[in-house]
């Protein structure tokens, strides 16, 4: 039995995965940066 | 506009440890692609084990960073260590999960089931789930010097559940494939090439640990700068 899509499909996952923890962690800096800057303004 | 342009040492070390680490998991890719042969029985399913294992190396390697970490911050008491222990649990959890979810897309073939409760994914699951428990154990505690010696114990503690899952299949009887056998032959026979892949990738996940390191300790940097500004104001 040809098991190139499984393998496909368990690295797209994989990389998946890793790519939307990424994607969170840039999301995570720009808002905390974004309420950084708020809060010092407002000092 | 000005500010946008400043580029900081920390934010120089992050794009070149990112540039490293994309560089590096995609030629592991390419190797696994292109260059590691096709396995006899299993054919091209077994190239997921690549990724599988580099990614369980590095959650682990995380996982131990995280236990050192919090070892350093109960003797000196300095922020930056529970950072990084914090930011080592919550990398190791990701990537464990990497390797968990392709090691099921792997047994769905192999084994002809997504999921069996074998000691080896049992203990995967259980250490998964110790260190889960460790951001619920951080969210319940609003002192934040309280809440970095908490988590430094749990982590220091929690890493027990690391070499009970590696040791797991040499302990007891399992259908989970070893790597590295206990006696000579009951261990995974790799062609060169195939070794010669395996090495790589696991040294472009070393270098992904880094980069996703670095670039969650200054999160944390910036989630504890936050903090400080809020008790400030209040």
């Amino acid at each position: 039995m040809n098991s190139f899509p499984w393998m496909v499909g368990g690295y797209v996952v994989m990389l998946g995965l890793l790519v939307i923890y990424i994607i969170t962690l840039l999301v995570r800096a720009r808002r905390l940066k974004t309420a950084i800057r708020a809060r010092k303004m407002q000092h | 506009m000005m500010e946008q342009s400043k580029t900081h040492p920390g934010q120089r070390t992050q794009r070149v440890l990112d540039i490293a680490a994309a560089l590096a998991v995609l030629g592991a890719l390419a190797l696994v692609i292109f260059y590691a042969p096709l396995e006899a029985t299993m054919g091209a399913v077994q190239k997921i084990f690549y990724f599988h294992l580099s990614a369980a190396w590095a959650g682990m390697l995380s996982f131990m960073i995280a236990a050192i970490a919090g070892g350093i911050y109960l003797a000196r008491r300095q922020t930056r260590w529970d950072q990084l222990s914090l930011s080592a649990v919550e990398v190791g959890l990701v990537l464990m999960l990497m390797a968990i979810v392709g090691g099921s897309i792997w047994a769905r073939q192999a084994w002809n089931t997504w999921w069996t409760w074998d000691p080896r994914l049992t203990t995967v699951t259980i250490m998964e789930l110790v260190y889960l428990a460790y951001f619920l154990l951080r969210q319940g505690v609003d002192d934040p010097e309280r809440r970095a010696r908490f988590g430094a114990v749990y982590a220091v503690v929690g890493f027990l559940s690391v070499p009970l899952m590696y040791l797991s299949i040499h302990l007891y009887r399992t259908i989970h494939p070893l790597l590295l056998g206990s006696t000579a032959g009951d261990g995974m026979q790799l062609a060169p090439r195939m070794t010669q892949t395996l090495l790589i990738s696991l040294a472009a996940f070393s270098v992904l640990l880094a980069a996703l390191l670095y670039r969650r300790v200054r999160l944390a940097r910036l989630a504890d700068t936050l903090d400080a500004l809020r008790q400030q104001m209040d």
